[in-house]
């Protein structure tokens, strides 16, 4: 039983991983953990989502540093706490130990020990209650209940890791890496009942759940331009286009059902349930041939003096054809006792459409005072952000509020010291890149390099 | 039996709940009996025969998958016997005996009662006997962490009369407590 349990929690920590998409995502700079994630600059996360961002000078926003880099004290800690001349018998890591938990094993690789752990997220515990009878059976999770999500949960996102575009004269061109993953669980009524709220199972009925997933990359080489349309250096408008021609490596993707089927007595005979899986499986793998399409950026940014406000779009229009696909129906055979695949079909073509994402932002700096907001809906998830930094000669003073793609409220509190050409900063935030419904709180430390 | 069910219900509450703490099994055991021929020993034992022991076959009850790795901290066990006696005088005991198989039930050690629990009866009536074990031993503890056990049931009826003693021992209800700590999953 442990198994599963494992491989789950792997495989939704490894996705994770690729996915900042759960709570308000990682942050590797104490400067956003301060304001609760809200971007004061208009850096690369920011110019993701908007192409408009390139062509504005760096000047015109104080405070956009050249290099971060964390101050990774939460490694300390972690290493304090799990020694690496005992990582084989670590219970953190060791399935077979009487102490291991998958969940903390999922809560350490969604929230990577980089930063201090003022106060985890609370570990849910196995204080569990079962009642089993001929005709009865009712499970009481505990405190555990809470992690069950009532809602369609998963993981998701959508991104750039590499983005190689020089430009000239406003002209860009280059290429970049796009990734797309999604995972979708939904527990159906009954399971949903029967395990979170501890209703006791029911005759002949379908305790199942609805899974869909997909994940895709590859890569596009892309063209641009972004410039001033009006105006001048104090008081101006900027435009910002890109054209991706998407060039897919990988793509796969599930859609389908799991559940059992119970009897007219809960526990009667050698097979008390019937198994249910339906599932259809297509895949595109690396060899075949690549999946392609088109799809592109656009932004426009007003600065008006300390004022900047933008909004950008991307990923418009980004359906990916892969010409070149299999796809595979499987289900539960009863007889066999065993999953097994009725029906395949080659060489069919298929299509994935990317999220499309939206940002809106401002900034505003004025006398040592610099304050942003930005509302991101990547086809995901929303995100809101607001965020404020005080300077005071070489003392900056930071605080923020945000809600996460989980409708989470989340806080910061910061301060920074700048000297000459660089700043030592350090924040409070909360997060929740956890399986839990409490947040944590972390202390986040950084040095900047301007 | 019922590992099946169990096994795709421990998935789901398996993602959720593991880690440290305990799990709590309330089994009705009785449940798995009531109606069969398993829950009643018709027992009869004529004059000057001294003891006479009666048994039923052992029965199998399928237990939790994975629990294999646990510690079984508590099995406790509670449940009730009707002594329904038709004729003559004397005395009936109730054993209950576990064990991994089907023929490890008829070993001494399997006993669970020491000694075990007894009714005077006489004539037609019907006497309740009460079975409670606050926690097993651990060496019957152990049981608890194989994906089965073996249950079996016997009567040890005494006639120091002069008349056929007899009637029938009827299980009423066997319920079983069992704590497991540590991992579960």
């Amino acid at each position: 039983m442990r198994l599963p349990a494992v491989t789950l929690g792997t495989a939704v920590a490894v996705l994770g991983m690729a996915s900042p998409a759960l709570g308000q995502g990682l942050m590797f700079n104490a400067r956003a953990a301060s304001m609760a994630g809200a971007s004061l600059t208009l850096g690369g996360s920011v110019q993701r989502y908007n192409p408009a961002y390139r062509a504005i000078p760096r000047h015109q926003i104080p405070g956009q540093s050249k290099i971060t880099i964390p101050g990774p004290i939460g490694l300390i800690q972690f290493l304090e706490q799990h020694p690496i001349s005992r990582l084989s018998s670590d219970p953190m890591f060791n399935p077979d130990s009487a102490g291991f938990n998958p969940i903390a094993l999922v809560d350490l690789i969604l929230n990577p020990p980089i930063f201090y752990e003022l106060r985890p997220a609370p570990l849910p515990n196995n204080d569990v209650a079962f009642g089993i009878g001929k005709d009865s059976l009712s499970v009481n999770l505990g405190a555990t209940q809470h992690i069950i999500p009532a809602d369609e949960f998963g993981i998701a996102g959508s991104s750039r890791p590499l983005d190689i575009e020089p430009s000239f004269h406003g002209f860009h061109a280059g290429i970049m890496m796009w990734l797309h993953d999604e995972v979708r669980f939904q527990l159906n009524d009954s399971l949903l009942a029967f395990l979170k709220e501890g209703h006791p199972a029911e005759h002949n009925t379908v305790y199942g759940i609805q899974d869909s997933a997909i994940a895709e990359g590859g890569v596009a080489p892309s063209i641009g331009y972004s410039g001033r349309i009006y105006g001048d250096d104090n008081r101006g408008l900027y435009f910002g286009v890109s054209a991706h021609y998407y060039i897919g490596a990988v793509y796969g993707t599930s859609v389908g059902f799991a559940g059992i089927t119970t009897g007219d007595t809960i526990f009667a005979g050698p097979n008390p349930v019937t198994p249910s899986v339906n599932d259809v499986t297509g895949y595109s793998r690396w060899g075949n041939r690549a999946g392609h399409g088109y799809g592109g950026d656009v932004g426009f940014a007003w600065v008006s003096g300390p004022l900047v406000i933008g909004f950008g779009v991307s990923d418009i229009g980004a359906t990916i054809t892969w010409p070149d696909t299999r796809i595979d129906s499987q289900r539960y055979d009863t007889t066999a006792n065993r999953i097994s695949t009725y029906s395949s079909v080659i060489h069919v073509e298929s299509k994935t459409k990317l999220p499309t994402s939206y940002l809106a932002n401002l900034i505003y700096n004025l006398d040592g005072t610099t304050i942003g907001a930005d509302v991101l809906d990547n086809g995901l998830g929303t995100t809101l952000h607001v965020g404020v930094e005080q300077r005071i000669g070489i003392l900056a003073l930071r605080g923020g509020i945000g809600r996460d793609e989980r409708k989470l409220v989340q806080f910061g509190a910061g301060v920074g010291i700048r000297i000459g050409p660089m700043s030592l900063d350090a924040g409070v935030g909360t997060h929740s890149n956890a399986l839990s419904d409490q947040r944590g709180m972390l202390l986040a430390t950084s040095l900047s390099i301007y | 039996m019922f590992s099946k069910w169990l096994g795709v219900t421990l998935v789901c509450a398996g993602l959720a709940a593991c880690g440290t703490g305990h799990a709590t099994f309330d089994v009705d055991v009785y449940s798995w009996l009531e109606g069969s021929t398993n829950d009643t020993i018709p027992y009869g034992a004529p004059p000057g025969l001294g003891t006479v022991t009666i048994s039923n076959a052992p029965q199998k009850l399928d237990l939790l998958p994975g629990a294999g790795s646990s510690f079984v901290d508590t099995v406790r066990i509670n449940g009730t016997m009707d002594a329904r006696n038709a004729t003559g005088s004397g005395s009936i005991a109730f054993q209950v005996y576990l064990a991994a198989d089907s023929a490890g039930t008829y070993a001494p050690g399997a006993a669970l009662f020491n000694p075990p629990p007894s009714a005077n009866v006489s004539g037609a009536n019907t006497s309740v006997i009460t079975l409670t074990i606050p926690n097993l031993s651990q060496t019957l503890d152990s049981l608890f962490t194989n994906s089965q056990v073996w249950i079996r049931l016997a009567a040890t009826v005494s006639n120091p009369g002069v008349s056929l003693l007899q009637g029938k021992a009827v299980l009423t209800s066997l319920n079983l407590h069992l704590v497991v700590s540590e991992k579960v999953f």
